[in-house]
């Protein structure tokens, strides 16, 4: 290749020279541009949107993780991990912040904005020492190998395709039913209170208080990129802390094990809080391990803070606590990195720290609970006000699923026979973590001290979660479903990483096992991806980005008959109010309705007016309903289970037979109007 | 992955691997990734991308057998040689086709016998992609930025050359052809599409991969033609002026939505935009080296050019004026090489540089030499062609020039004498005009080519003082060779105003990419006080390369590309949300009984019909017939049928297009109005396209 030139052109006329070929330049782009118009206004219009979205995301993770940085330097961690730790811990504290300020002074987008900007500012520096933290990113890939790089590029690739779906509407049912309609609920309303139509208002709600943060900022959308951010921070935090301790295919592996499963990278853009537990679980187990290595109690401290916040995002997400004590108290298996042995009086006082912290942390939302219904475990455990013991008895007493087989072998039927969206396990969770996960033991040889301490930690943290995971499957057929436990899949990611590390070391009569391993995570991550992009074309997603068929439209095409009924609602007459039955998704309704959230409402009603028709329609008439909406395919399918009683059913058609049909959306879904 | 010490035995890693293989197996048997359907359907699809990567590998390995081009970069050998092979293999497809068939063995055999016997040729060849990484990492942050850029372009075309085929010219004969010859089984004169005269090498490689993979391939080659011009402009600009203006100069040539979205059409224009810049470079070469080789070469590409398109002549006129203009004023002693590494710090003029004063009579043999062996391999190498035509119409330039049997003089004139579009100022502002108001799919121009060609390349003259001796040739070569272009083109759209489509000369269009190259590293040189130009410039590229990709990725997901890849979208559905109507009537013919013969009028595109239709391939089918028949329905009809036609394919608003056209007169509507209440409807298109029997 010819060597440049050398030098730049100078002359004395070098200024008007310049600004002539300038001015030439933007002629010539101003003039193409003129003729050829490369985008709709609308598209413009929306491409700012989208930016706009994202940006806002990206701004609310930078201040929480300014606010973490700020708190916990976290000198001691892997940079990747000790970044999605403290954005971890700034979430938490943020949500809390919002809870008592959206309760006390109020929610909008003007307080959303001042928060943001005030955290930017008040914590520049440690957004600015977050930020710089994830320089690492491309060093780290620069100096993998061609796994390595293989294995970040189809990450990268599931992760774009989660980008694209959060940045369409939110479809998937609790999003729809709660995760997004509460923030909304408290936006329209102005605060954050409890909302006695929604039982799903007594859940702890870390994640519904961010997300009503970044609604109030750039929309409904920005929500479920948060939501994608939070699982992002957790798979390079996971990832990392893998290459850190087991090695760097280790650590590119763990990532792919967690993104390996349809469930686990399609949930990125749900709007869920699954992730956001996930994120808090690896922040517990990443500071316990610190501290078992010796490094002091604010470890400990902040395990417990992060353990508190995980169960104020997710009741369920209290496995990860459980899990940590069980790492506390059996903490002296091993010695410290000084050698020495914990006394028992020592473990139990760690305990106490631990479970301090974690209170501290996790009260907020108790107290919310009690001071609003009485129980600061609503919905939960005891009845209160709108939570009758009918209800409680509908809502907890969910037959088991499966038999003994789903709790003594778990983690396998977890694995193969946990199908999204089908009843049970209800998740694809991807094979990796139990092909690979399994075989974490062979790391033990081949990864030093350090590593072997986070492995008997990971150990100790894996078995108890799938310990209290059977256990509580086994109460009842909602508690089986393998969502309710992310909270702990980083740990499981790590032992898949460090089995994909121990496999690297296994001879087999010079077979390179490694090799093969590493052929069959790629092969995984590329029919999940196939699945997953097959999946975005099918709901049109891509149309939907590019501005090119309406929201509408879209709802339509991937909700069917539920957003013509909800759509058609916007037609009512001004001050109607709508009562819908058998759905419990209501984030859609424009006009004023009122979701059957756990889809009890026709039992508790019919019920607890001795099935009198005319007494059922006085009470809807005096809650200010003037229509119902009806999922009729939905009763139909309840019906079939036989769950109700025939006169529900009866009193049911009594009631129906007096309303007046109004519209009929394909037999699916029926609109009557309340005489 | 390095190996670990050994930490148990073999057992454990087979136990290891069984277990992996079983959860693997057992997870997918719960949870199958995709049906069997859509398995199929990709595979489909890699097999159309296998096919025609291995007709481009042999094209290739023939071409490195016959031309090693040992002094020339790896990418521009590739390039260079790909494009040899595949204009011989054009050839060698027209005669084989002729003489033995089209058949799918024959297409088989003409891959994996030469293929077995140029093997060690064939991946010589594809190891010269390997130049594309040091291009990539010489390329800075820029240059990575546009290379990702690019591939997300060429992967884009590529996904849309997998769904069926749409653009007009590949339904009327670039497809069209190929599929007659395959139906017929061999290749031969087709009276009903007059552009069976036009030169055919893009053809016959189409109808060869149609026969070896399905419709779908023809299009998959074509955006090959595509990748390998790239891949040669690269190489020639990173040897000749950086690596950051390669990818510059790629980017310039794809930022604009047509081109770049013609990778996938499934045309030839990117075919000779290869021979293109074969011509350019090997003239290039001449002109420091004067070897009669480079000629020769320079003279085969040409050849290979006219035998794609006719227009591609162009390339071949500004090569002449090339050898001329630098035989005349050339170096006075031109040395045999002139070091392209020459590093010049730009304090004075590199040797060979001396420009001596025009000498006409002691360089005219000289230049009447090298025009002649330019001249003669062009002539030899596009001969088969003009054979072609001469045998099978009488006329070597069929369907121009001369009246034969099924080309009248009244055809002739009907499609030949459109009259210029627009003014002089299209003519003398060519450069301008052509980019600025030249926009895809409209009169005039037709091609939205992006600004970046003339932004850039309008700049190409800059800092000229300071460039090496060899960068300074090469960019008066350049200059010249588009000047002479430019000339042609301008007086071409004055003769007719078919002729002022950007499309027709797009071969000049790699040279205008160097030119741009040069323009952007002239500017990254210029220094402004206090302000960074060149950063400017890069905004301004990557500005405009980011909304072209936009919009040809808006366009893409517009034509559901993505659901037709995903088994999501059938192929009728693709062609029915894309073409409309069309596509119903295509398939209302193709539900006509055996034997039916379609007649159609005021419809060119027959690609999805063939054989069972006759297109009205230059939409002269019933102003032609009408008054050969002098107005008389009945033996127009009798005429018809005489033809083997039963049927008649309306196309209504066709008809409504050519309503205000003053050469036709009321009578031909009149008698038209006449014939159709006579004829039978078989099936009406909402009044668009309406399909008849005919009585």
């Amino acid at each position: 290749m010819a060597k440049p030139a050398a030098g730049r052109e100078t002359s004395p006329a070098a200024t008007e020279i310049g600004l002539g070929l300038f001015l030439w330049l933007l002629a010539v782009l101003g003039a193409y541009f003129l003729y050829h118009k490369p985008l709709e206004a609308s598209q413009g219009i929306l491409l700012f949107r989208m930016a706009l979205q994202v940006a806002c995301a990206l701004g609310v993770t930078a201040a929480a993780g300014g606010l973490g940085s700020r708190i916990a330097p976290l000198n001691d961690f892997p940079p990747l991990a000790g970044a999605a730790v403290q954005a971890a811990l700034g979430f938490g504290l943020l949500a809390l912040l919002i809870l008592s300020v959206g309760a006390v002074l109020g929610v909008s987008a003007w307080s959303g904005w001042l928060l943001l900007l005030g955290t930017l500012v008040s914590f520049r520096s440690g957004v600015s020492r977050w930020l710089s933290a994830w320089k690492t990113l491309p060093a780290v890939f620069a100096e993998s190998g061609r796994f390595g790089r293989l294995v970040g590029a189809a990450l990268a690739l599931a992760i774009g395709l989660s980008l694209f779906a959060a940045l369409a509407p939110p479809l998937r049912w609790d999003s729809l039913n709660y995760h997004l309609v509460l923030p909304l609920a408290y936006l329209e309303g102005g605060r954050v209170a409890f909302l006695p139509e929604n039982i799903f208002s007594g859940m702890p709600q870390g994640g519904e208080m961010l997300y009503t943060w970044s609604i109030s900022l750039a929309g409904l959308e920005t929500a479920a990129l948060l939501g994608l951010v939070f699982g992002v921070l957790a798979v390079v935090g996971t990832a990392d802390f893998a290459r850190v301790r087991f090695g760097r295919a280790a650590g590119w592996a763990a990532g792919a094990a967690l993104l390996g499963g349809m469930s686990l990278s399609g949930g990125l853009a749900w709007g869920y809080v699954d992730w956001l537990a996930a994120l808090y679980g690896l922040g517990v187990f990443a500071c316990l391990d610190e501290w078992g290595g010796g490094k002091g109690r604010r470890y400990l401290l902040l395990a417990g803070a992060l353990a508190g916040f995980a169960l104020g995002a997710k009741y369920t997400a209290g496995v990860a606590a459980l899990a940590s004590c069980a790492w506390i108290l059996l903490a002296g298996f091993g010695k410290s990195d000084q050698g020495e042995a914990r006394p028992n009086t020592a473990r139990l006082r760690n305990l106490v720290v631990f479970l301090l912290a974690l209170a501290l942390t996790s009260l907020p939302w108790w107290l919310k609970n009690w001071q609003t219904t009485g129980n600061p475990f609503f919905p939960f455990f005891f009845p209160t006000a709108s939570m009758t013991p009918l209800r409680q008895e509908l809502l907890q007493g969910q037959a088991v699923h499966g038999g003994w087989e789903n709790a003594l072998l778990l983690p396998w039927q977890a694995s193969v026979t946990g199908i999204e969206e089908v009843q049970g396990f209800g998740a694809s969770l991807g094979p990796l973590l139990l092909a690979l996960g399994m075989l974490s033991w062979l790391a033990w040889s081949a990864v030093g001290e350090r590593g072997k301490r986070t492995l008997r930690a990971s150990w100790v943290f894996g078995v108890t979660a799938l310990l209290v995971w059977a256990a509580a499957g086994r109460i009842s057929g909602l508690l089986i479903q393998s969502r309710l436990y992310l909270v702990v899949f980083p740990i499981f990611g790590m032992l898949a990483g460090a089995g994909f590390r121990g496999l690297i070391g296994v001879p087999w009569s010079g077979v390179r096992l490694g090799r093969i391993a590493g052929v069959m995570v790629l092969l995984v991550l590329g029919l999940n991806l196939v699945e997953t992009s097959a999946g975005t074309v099918y709901r049109r997603v891509p149309q939907q980005t590019f501005g090119l068929e309406s929201r509408d439209a879209f709802l339509v095409h991937n909700l069917g008959e539920y957003a013509r009924a909800v759509q058609s609602l916007d037609a009512l007459p001004p001050g109607s109010r709508v009562r819908m039955l058998w759905e419990a998704r209501s984030l859609y309704c424009r006009a004023p309705c009122e979701a059957d959230e756990v889809l009890d409402e026709w039992i508790v009603l019919a019920r607890g007016h001795q099935y009198d028709a005319a007494a059922i329609l006085g009470a809807w008439r005096s809650q200010g309903f003037t229509h119902v909406l009806v999922f009729s395919h939905g009763a139909e399918r309840i019906r079939a289970g036989g769950r109700f009683q025939p006169q529900d059913w009866a009193a049911w058609e009594d009631v129906r037979a007096q309303l007046e049909p109004a519209a009929d959306f394909g037999g699916v879904y029926h609109l009557y109007r309340i005489p | 992955m390095m190996r670990e010490k050994r930490i148990s035995p073999p057992l454990i890693g087979l136990l290891a691997a069984l277990w992996m293989i079983g959860v693997l197996a057992a997870y997918y048997w719960y949870h199958k990734p995709f049906t069997p359907e859509l398995a199929v359907h990709l595979l489909g699809l890699g097999g159309q991308v296998a096919v025609s990567l291995a007709v481009i590998g042999l094209a290739g390995g023939l071409g490195a057998r016959l031309a090693p081009l040992a002094g020339d970069p790896p990418l521009v050998r590739m390039a260079l040689q790909a494009g040899l092979g595949l204009g011989l293999l054009g050839v060698v497809y027209l005669v084989l086709g002729a003489a033995i068939g089209t058949a799918a063995w024959l297409g088989w055999l003409l891959l994996f016998l030469p293929a077995i016997l140029l093997n060690r040729n064939v991946w010589g060849w594809f190891r010269q992609a390997t130049g594309l990484v040091r291009l990539y990492r010489g390329g800075g942050g820029l240059g990575r930025l546009l290379a990702w850029g690019i591939g997300a372009v060429l992967l884009l075309a590529l996904l849309t050359a997998l769904a069926p085929p749409l653009k007009f010219d590949s339904l009327v004969y670039h497809l069209g052809l190929p599929r007659a010859y395959l139906a017929m089984g061999q290749v031969r004169f087709v009276p009903g599409n007059m552009y069976w005269g036009m030169p055919q090498t893009g053809e016959m490689l189409y109808t060869w991969a149609i026969a070896l993979a399905g419709t779908k391939t023809f299009a998959v080659l074509g955006w090959a033609f595509g990748v390998l011009t790239l891949i040669g402009l690269a190489g020639f600009i990173e040897s000749r002026i950086s690596a950051r203006g390669a990818w510059v100069g790629c980017a310039a040539l794809v930022s604009g939505f047509s081109l770049a979205s013609a990778l996938s059409w499934g045309y030839i224009d990117w075919l000779v935009m290869l021979f293109g810049i074969g011509v350019f470079v090997r003239l290039e070469s001449w002109s420091r080296g004067r070897r009669s080789k480079d000629l020769v070469l320079a003279g085969i590409f040409a050849g290979f050019a006219l035998g794609t398109k006719y227009t591609a002549g162009v390339v071949a006129l500004a090569g002449i004026a090339l050898i001329v203009l630098e035989g005349f004023f050339g170096p006075v002693n031109a040395p045999r090489t002139l070091e392209i590494t020459d590093p010049g710090d730009g304090s004075a003029p590199a040797p060979g540089n001396e420009r001596g004063r025009p000498d006409t009579k002691s360089r005219f043999p000289g230049i009447l030499r090298s025009g002649i062996v330019f001249g003669l391999t062009l002539t030899l190498t596009s001969l088969p062609w003009w054979l072609k035509n001469l045998l099978a119409t009488g006329n070597p330039f069929y369907p121009f020039v001369f009246a034969t049997e099924t080309m009248s003089a009244f055809r002739l004139q009907f499609y030949q004498g459109l009259p210029p579009w627009g003014g002089w100022e299209n003519a003398l502002l060519l450069p301008w005009q052509a980019t600025i108001t030249g926009v895809e799919a409209a009169a005039g121009f037709g091609v939205s080519a992006g600004p970046l060609l003339l932004a850039l390349g309008g700049l190409s003259g800059i800092g000229w003082r300071r460039r090496r001796g060899d960068q300074q040739q090469l960019l008066r070569n350049a200059w010249l060779f588009c000047l002479a272009g430019w000339i042609v083109w301008a007086l071409a759209g004055r003769l007719s105003g078919l002729l002022i489509q950007t499309r027709l000369y797009l071969g000049l269009f790699p040279v205008l990419a160097i030119l741009a190259a040069a323009g952007f590293e002239a500017l990254e040189r210029f220094q402004w006080p206090g302000v960074r130009l060149g950063r400017i410039a890069a905004i301004a590229v990557l500005v405009v390369f980011g909304l072209n990709l936009f919009e040809l990725t808006g366009q893409a997901v517009r034509r559901e590309v993505p659901g037709y890849l995903f088994n999501q979208v059938a192929d009728s559905d693709y062609l029915a949300q894309n073409l409309g109507m069309y596509a119903l009537a295509m398939e209302a013919v193709d539900e006509l009984p055996e034997g039916a013969r379609v007649k159609m009028l005021w419809e060119p595109r027959g690609a999805y019909c063939l054989p069972v239709c006759e297109p009205d391939e230059i939409l002269d089918a019933w102003i032609t017939t009408i008054r050969e028949h002098g107005y008389d329905v009945d033996a127009v009809l009798e005429a018809w049928r005489r033809d083997s036609f039963t049927h008649l394919l309306y196309y209504a608003s066709g008809r409504e297009f050519y309503a205000q056209d003053d050469r036709y007169l009321p009578q031909d509507w009149q008698t038209l109005d006449d014939l159709l209440p006579q004829l039978e409807t078989v099936a009406d298109l909402n009044g668009i396209y309406l399909l008849y029997r005919l009585p």
